[in-house]
């Protein structure tokens, strides 16, 4: 059985969320699916310790009372013709489809391989701030955020005040980048202020640029890290890092279904102006279509939603404001932008792929090898994950077109999904003969 | 507001926490130890939103991700494998 | 002095022949279009099984020949020796089965029937209601890339070249014409499998589309390749699409699930119908695993003769010129009694097997 909707909504982030509220008017039928137990994405991802954002909830209490279908813990895995949507949640399978669909799939965080970054203690930036938020136990515990850009900052803000003693935030990109980045940014009031709460909070911390982490050190688990400008290293004990370099979009729903992809290194999904992809009545919205923030993120799933349902009369309005929005995005992968030491931090025997555990070995500081000879021998980018750590690593450290090859030629599933799943997909236009 | 108390059992320790917390807080009280990757090595939560892997443990008998699953009463959780 | 030999292909098949073709003492240069294994070796399942139809001579050497193979760094091929475990579903699987292991015992490959119970005690995973099975103890599994390397590895070490992205465009009298115009004079060995009627049209080929599916570490353990008794009757299946249960275990712990076979089909693209027929099917054997989560699938191309067993010899009218290809899905099991009977027969000397079910005359008009 399939549930028909006039909208359906991919995530149930910032995008997510105002692209709904937008949408919204009495008698329409509108879903929004999220593969985390609660709405709010990953910026507002629910804290049972702290009240929730302010902007988080008024968005709620207005699509709370509207009659909006939330289908949380429901994960996409793969299409149907249609395009049905098969959604796969702890409990079962459910079929749903939209006469639009709207993807805000948000992104997730850009990890470079370095000796150690597999130890149990060693976290994504973002990702020790959402299992903090979730309850893992930080108080009291010493920690120390490295990486690139803003979210390093705000991961500190949740640590701090779920009892970490933060160490210290480390930045790749140097001091005279930083500084260029806060110069410009008041042309982004929102984004300014933002800023500034965060920076408020973080007096304490030291905030050091144009250092990274080369290295963490264990036996069973993280407890210390190795810091260097490329001169000179220090040896800083913690009991968890945080690292991350950016983000990058999650285009991988999209592009099964064929929307057109747009940036070379690490792709998003192409939209027009209104937040149309190249597929008619399928949008995206957020940081799926580029990596520019919250605020821009909340603007373009408004747009989104309204051009959805074909209002254009309300489009214009914020046709402006999105376009200044969208220049936001420049401005953060100019200053933030990598430098060549974080890309060589793994050596031959450096876990690359996390899943299949595996290493460049023989390949690694060689000529251009074949991507697919390499995934073969290696398994790289084979297991749980799907290359969505490893093959977005290796388009920043590698010159094979891995990620590209990759993406070129999908395959459902989208996520690991139970057999049963599987054994029900199929929508009878092609039927198969009973065995 | 102080949110109800959970209990869950992490390869037989019962482990209480606050609800609306998950599975992998409340492993991590437990062991550092989620599963084991292919050649040994021992891997905690790494992604912390659901797509790495790292922490995917059994859950009442199924693979699950641990930092996808809030905590409800009973949840019986192992994890090593 | 050395005969020189050039192999075109640098599959499992290729690999094999290249080394024995080193052993045999010729001068061995391996012409590969991609990179070794790229082809249909790369999809397989990599399973090493003795069939008793018309391929049970080919398979059963091939087997023996595995075996003195793995006697070295069997790690390397990631070999595991599983055994198959074949599943009756009913009673005439049961009869057929009955049939085989008579065929096999003749053939002198021991094998045991298990009943219900049995195979309850042998595999637990298996469905309660099925009618027993017959396993082969001998039977394994390799990781196919890995099984590449490692053989292409053994004949560079015995003195075999190897040249990637390089390819053939033609067939000259004296050997190959390359891309850009190079010629290498030699004796030419076609192994390059799906691809194998570009360089020889008169020889029909056709490919036979499969799909697979990787799961995770799997809860209930599985021992044995499991394939079910019906299986040999869907392989040469002449069209439309064929499904049956054949579950591999990987030394991981993670099950590899086919199979299924559609002739006709070009696209590579993942079928959601196919895979979930092929997926039910698996289930139907093994009904606990419906809540283990499948990692990824994928599909390849089986080059299918006429008459399903592969060309191995030489090509009629075309000069020094020998086929080795059209193994349908079984070439990672036959490729080393392909390459010693090939190599026996450029030799012109006597064989353990007999080439005649594999010449390729047999499907010229």
């Amino acid at each position: 059985m399939v549930d028909v909707f006039d909208l359906v909504i991919v995530g149930a982030g910032p995008a997510g969320l105002e692209a709904a509220r937008s949408a919204f008017a009495p008698g329409r039928r509108i879903a929004v699916v999220d593969d985390n137990p609660r709405p709010g994405g990953q910026i507002w991802r629910h804290d049972p310790t702290q009240d929730p954002p302010r902007a988080f909830r008024s968005l709620w209490d207005h699509l709370d009372s509207s009659g909006t279908r939330f289908l949380c813990s429901h994960r996409l895995v793969a299409f149907e013709s249609g395009p049905t949507l098969v959604l796969e949640s702890p409990t079962g399978t459910r079929r749903i489809r939209g006469e639009r669909l709207l993807f805000a799939c948000g992104a997730r965080e850009l990890f470079l391989p370095f000796p150690g970054w597999t130890l149990p203690g060693v976290y994504g930036a973002g990702g020790l701030q959402a299992l903090a938020k979730g309850g893992l136990p930080v108080a009291g515990r010493t920690v120390v955020l490295a990486g690139s850009g803003p979210l390093l900052l705000a991961s500190a803000v949740t640590l701090l005040r779920h009892g970490a003693r933060v160490e210290a935030i480390i930045e790749q990109a140097p001091t005279g980048e930083v500084a260029r980045f806060l110069a410009l940014l008041p042309r982004w009031p929102l984004q300014t202020l933002a800023a500034l709460a965060l920076i408020r909070r973080l007096i304490r911390v030291p905030y050091w640029r144009g250092v990274w982490v080369s290295g963490a050190r264990g036996r069973d688990r993280l407890c210390e890290v190795e810091v260097t400008d490329g001169r000179t290293n220090r040896i800083l004990p913690c009991e968890a890092l945080g690292t991350g370099y950016g983000l990058v979009p999650n285009i991988e729903a999209p592009n099964l279904l064929g929307c057109k992809l747009t940036g070379s290194l690490h792709p998003a999904v192409a939209v027009d102006s209104q937040g149309e992809t190249s597929l008619p009545g399928i949008y995206a919205a957020g940081e799926v279509t580029g990596i520019g923030g919250v605020g821009r993120a909340r603007l373009q799933g408004a747009l989104a939603g309204v051009a959805a349902m074909g209002e254009t009369q309300r489009i214009h309005g914020l046709l402006g404001r999105a376009r200044h929005a969208n220049a936001y995005v420049g401005h953060l992968a100019q200053h933030f932008r990598l430098r060549e030491p974080v890309r060589r931090l793994a050596g031959p025997a450096t876990v690359v792929c996390r899943c299949e555990d595996a290493a460049l070995g023989p390949a690694h500081g060689t000529s251009p090898v074949d991507p697919r000879a390499l995934r073969l021998l290696t398994r790289i980018g084979m297991g749980h994950c799907q290359g969505r750590i490893c093959l977005h690593a290796l388009a920043e450290t590698r010159p094979e077109p891995f990620l590209r090859e990759w993406l070129a030629r999908p395959r459902p599933p989208l996520f690991p999904t139970r057999l049963e799943t599987l054994a029900g997909l199929g929508d009878g236009t092609n039927p198969v003969p009973p065995t | 507001m102080s949110p109800r108390s959970v209990t869950v059992h992490v390869n037989g320790v019962p482990v209480t926490l606050p609800e609306g917390t998950t599975v992998a807080a409340a492993i991590a009280g437990v062991t550092g130890h989620f599963r084991a990757a292919p050649g040994g090595a021992p891997r905690g939560p790494f992604c912390g939103m659901g797509y790495c892997g790292e922490c995917r443990v059994r859950i009442d008998g199924v693979i699950r991700l641990a930092c996808q699953t809030p905590v409800s009463p009973g949840l019986l959780v192992e994890t090593g494998g | 002095m050395a005969r020189d030999l050039i192999v075109v292909g640098c599959g499992i098949v290729g690999a094999c022949t290249a080394l024995a073709a080193q052993q045999a003492g010729f001068r061995t240069q391996l012409v590969e279009s991609r990179f070794p294994g790229a082809g249909v070796s790369a999809a397989g399942m990599g399973h090493l099984v003795v069939l008793d139809g018309p391929e049970l001579a080919l398979s059963a050497r091939s087997l023996e020949l595995w075996r003195e193979i793995l006697e070295r760094n069997p790690r390397s091929f990631e070999y595991r020796q599983t055994g198959t475990l074949w599943v009756a579903e009913s009673g005439a699987d049961q009869a057929a089965l009955a049939t085989r292991q008579a065929t096999l015992a003749a053939a002198g490959i021991a094998s045991a029937w298990l009943d219900p119970r049995a195979l309850n005690l042998e595999e637990p995973a298996l469905a309660p209601d099925l009618a027993g099975g017959l396993l082969l103890p001998g039977d394994g599994i390799v990781y196919p890339p890995k099984a590449v390397h490692e053989l292409l590895t053994r004949a560079v070490a015995l003195g075999a070249t190897v040249r990637c992205g390089r390819r053939v465009t033609a067939l000259a009298g004296d050997g190959v014409v390359l891309e850009g115009g190079e010629h290498l004079a030699g004796e030419v060995v076609v192994a390059t499998g799906g691809a194998g009627s570009e360089l020889l049209p008169e020889l029909p080929l056709m490919a036979r589309k499969g799909h697979l599916v990787i799961t995770d570490v799997s809860g209930p353990s599985i021992r044995h390749q499991l394939v079910e008794a019906g299986y040999t009757q869907g392989v040469h299946a002449p069209s439309g699409l064929s499904i049956a249960m054949n579950v591999q275990p990987r030394p991981t712990g993670q099950l590899l699930i086919g199979s299924s076979r559609e002739n006709g089909v070009f696209d590579p693209a993942v079928s959601t119908e196919v895979t979930a027929a092929l997926v039910r099917r698996a289930l139907r054997f093994l009904p606990g695993l419906g809540r283990l989560p499948a990692t990824r699938i994928w599909t390849g191309f089986r080059p299918a003769t006429p008459d399903g067993l592969p060309y191995i010899g030489h090509v009629p009218g075309r000069g020094p010129v020998w086929a080795a290809f059209g193994h349908e899905g079984l070439g990672i099991t036959t490729a080393p009694a392909t390459a010693e009977l090939l190599v026996d027969r450029i030799l012109a000397r006597g064989s353990v097997l007999d080439g005649a079910p594999y010449d390729p005359a047999r499907c010229l008009g």
